[in-house]
């Protein structure tokens, strides 16, 4: 499976996913204009994944300004993670990580922590 | 009619970089809002002197901007920004939208007014989980009450359609 690179920008993130190397990140300003159009590779690349997953998955969400469309995309990748969780005996885990007084990222994890039956780690650095 | 306002944006970014007032008559296009966000993102931080509180009145102004953006006539619309005391700042929009959006924005609207913290928390989370069509679903909004420290909201009606009005202080 290909891996899908996106670089970043001042309004979008930095964005890898490695089957083979086993990388996951989302890292920066998610601000895109037009999140749906911004997110739908990485939602297929997702959607590519889930019929043969590895059997340990570390997602890496650390991001800076989240506007809420991109919001409802990450509420997206999640959901398709935890399609996969649910398929099988693969192990997920998503890893939410925030600067120490960054309140609202810390709330958005917490929000999506409850909502999601992923194991979901908040980590502030 | 707020096209008769119409202003370049970049002239009025250019006071914007030496104070902390604007007001902007114009189309929400995506260059003047980056334009817009780099400049508030150093100029709110040298105001509040604090990230947490910085970052909260930017993610506000995105949230603002973007509705007029995407749901006003358009994308034409008004904006102002100016400080205010204990390092909040407020910002104001007002755009055209139509009675059916006029609506939905109000009951919208009044359920967040009426919500205690916990409940727009509870709010927040359905919005996320909601299926939808919608590039937002609302969630702007909610965060809008969430962090800030006053908010207050008019509708004033013309013929077909009316001026949505938002106030917030952050």
């Amino acid at each position: 499976m290909d891996p899908l690179i996106i670089k970043a920008t001042e309004y979008t993130p930095e964005i890898i996913l490695d089957k083979e190397r086993g990388i996951f990140e989302f890292k920066g300003n998610s601000l895109p204009e037009n999140a749906m159009a911004f997110y739908e590779p990485v939602l297929d690349w997702f959607t590519e994944y889930k019929s043969q997953p590895n059997t340990q998955t570390d997602v890496y969400f650390n991001l800076g300004y989240i506007n809420s469309s991109s919001s409802k995309k990450i509420m997206d990748v999640l959901e398709l993670l935890e399609e996969i969780l649910e398929s099988g005996a693969q192990n997920i885990q998503a890893h939410w990580q925030y600067e120490e007084d960054d309140e609202v990222n810390e709330d958005t994890g917490k929000a999506f922590q409850e909502i999601t039956s992923l194991p979901f780690k908040l980590e502030v650095y | 009619m707020l096209s008769a306002h119409y202003k370049h944006g970049y002239s009025v970014l250019d006071q914007y970089t030496q104070d902390l007032n604007l007001e902007y008559h114009g189309v929400f296009e995506r260059p003047f809002l980056e334009a817009l966000w780099s400049i508030s993102a150093i100029r709110f931080h040298k105001h509040t002197n604090s990230f947490s509180h910085s970052k909260k009145q930017l993610i506000i102004l995105v949230e603002l901007c973007q509705n007029v953006a995407l749901y006003s006539k358009d994308g034409l619309g008004i904006l102002s920004i100016s400080p205010q005391k204990e390092q909040n700042i407020k910002i104001e929009t007002k755009n055209i939208v139509s009675i059916e959006q006029k609506e939905a924005l109000l009951r919208h609207l009044t359920l967040l007014k009426n919500s205690v913290p916990v409940a727009l928390e509870e709010i927040h989370k359905q919005k996320l989980e909601e299926k939808s069509s919608k590039k937002s679903a609302g969630i702007g909004l909610v965060e809008v009450y969430k962090y800030s420290k006053k908010v207050q909201f008019k509708f004033v009606e013309n013929k077909n359609s009316c001026t949505f009005h938002l106030t917030v202080i952050i």
